[in-house]
């Protein structure tokens, strides 16, 4: 089958030259000034920030809300507050970092991004953390609203 | 396609293309004519190997006319068209469908190569031509998977099967959950879990269709997301 595999990579090969490299460099260029976008300006006084739609519709908090405060509070080193804001951003960025360095690195060298897989039992995991977080945060009560900024 | 012997269109699946040119032609044809219609073409007959027709009279006696000294390799008997038809892929190029016996001849001749890919249907995935002359072996049946596909760089657009396993969107969904601020990056998350949990299950086709799924709902996300923030930074600019 080994040669079945080589086929396999020199047909995609073929068919992407030049996509993949091209694709990863503007997702990191692009990335990069999202960050420093998020560096200069803080998400409470800048008016031009896009606020959460659903947390504007319905008042509650969905599993994105506080990301942005706490990119601006994790690009500043405030890892604390990081947490406080969205503390299921901050667990993710590891995965998320590693992620895009594989595919960034895998597009370069290779010229084929290459997906990070993770274990059957993390990817669970992340579905039902993402479900429960999404329900705790919205409970009104005291350790569950330390979830939402 | 034309037929290049009688001329006549050649109905999908009718064709039989020449292992040496890949020409297609109707087999009755290539038979009638007793090899590659092409002039020149390694597999077209010489003087006298064709079969006469008779009343219809077709001028095919122009192949093997002009050529001298070197003798053809003869074209597989009649009878070898017998029984399952295996296509054959060449980076890309597809030639056959031949049978068994046939691909066995061509490859002795030196037409059909090593590396050359056989599929018949029954079988999961193309194997390579020595493999499948060796054993003949049939696997259970699959949805075959088509390598002469181009694929946008990612794994998984084309036929998934072992060893092309579908893209799980897993990132692209962590990244819209928290960013789009809206929960249909949660379904995102929920089919990209899946992608990889059914193909290690064995279902090919449940994972191709749960990375399909992730990548719609990551669309839709991403799409609303993005219209959301434009109307957002209109209507901060406008009441400013």
């Amino acid at each position: 089958m080994s040669g079945l595999f080589k086929h396999d990579f020199c047909g995609q090969l073929r068919g992407s030259l030049g996509r993949p490299r091209a694709s990863c460099v503007l997702a990191l260029a692009a990335g990069c000034f999202a960050l420093a976008v998020i560096y200069a300006f803080p998400p409470e006084v800048t008016r031009w920030y896009p606020k959460c739609p659903f947390h504007y519709l319905t008042g509650l908090n969905c599993p994105g809300c506080g990301s942005l405060r706490a990119l601006h509070a994790l690009t500043h080193g405030r890892v604390v507050e990081a947490l406080g804001c969205n503390p299921f951003l901050v667990v993710c960025l590891p995965l998320v970092a590693a992620g895009a360095v594989v595919r960034f690195l895998s597009g370069l060298v290779r010229n084929r991004s290459v997906e990070l897989r993770l274990p059957e039992k993390l990817s669970l995991g992340l579905v039902v953390g993402v479900i429960v977080f999404f329900v705790a945060r919205n409970v009104p009560a005291y350790p569950f609203t330390l979830l939402s900024p | 396609m034309r037929c290049p012997y009688c001329r006549d269109e050649i109905k999908a699946g009718a064709q039989y293309a020449c292992p040496a040119c890949q020409t297609p032609h109707h087999r009755e044809c290539w038979d009638q004519n007793g090899g590659c219609t092409v002039w020149g073409c390694a597999q077209a007959p010489g003087d006298g190997e064709k079969i006469t027709i008779g009343a219809e009279g077709h001028a095919a006696g122009e192949a093997g006319l002009a050529r001298s000294g070197s003798a053809p390799p003869p074209p597989p008997p009649p009878g070898a068209r017998t029984g399952a038809q295996y296509h054959i892929d060449r980076s890309g190029n597809r030639m056959g469908p031949y049978s068994l016996e046939e691909a066995r001849h061509f490859f002795a001749q030196g037409l059909l190569l090593p590396s050359d890919l056989a599929w018949t249907e029954g079988m999961t995935d193309w194997l390579p031509l020595t493999e499948v002359l060796s054993s003949g072996r049939r696997v259970p049946p699959l949805l075959p998977p088509a390598p002469s596909q181009v694929v946008a760089g990612p794994v998984g657009i084309a036929g998934v099967g072992p060893g092309n396993r579908p893209k799980t969107y897993m990132l692209e969904a962590i990244l819209v959950t928290l960013f789009c601020c809206l929960p249909f990056g949660i379904p995102a998350i929920v089919f990209a879990s899946q992608v990889d949990s059914k193909y290690n299950a064995g279902d090919y086709q449940g994972a191709q269709n749960a990375s399909n799924s992730a990548k719609t709902w990551y669309h839709v996300s991403l799409i609303v997301g993005f219209i959301v923030i434009v109307i957002w930074i209109i209507a901060a600019a406008a009441g400013s």
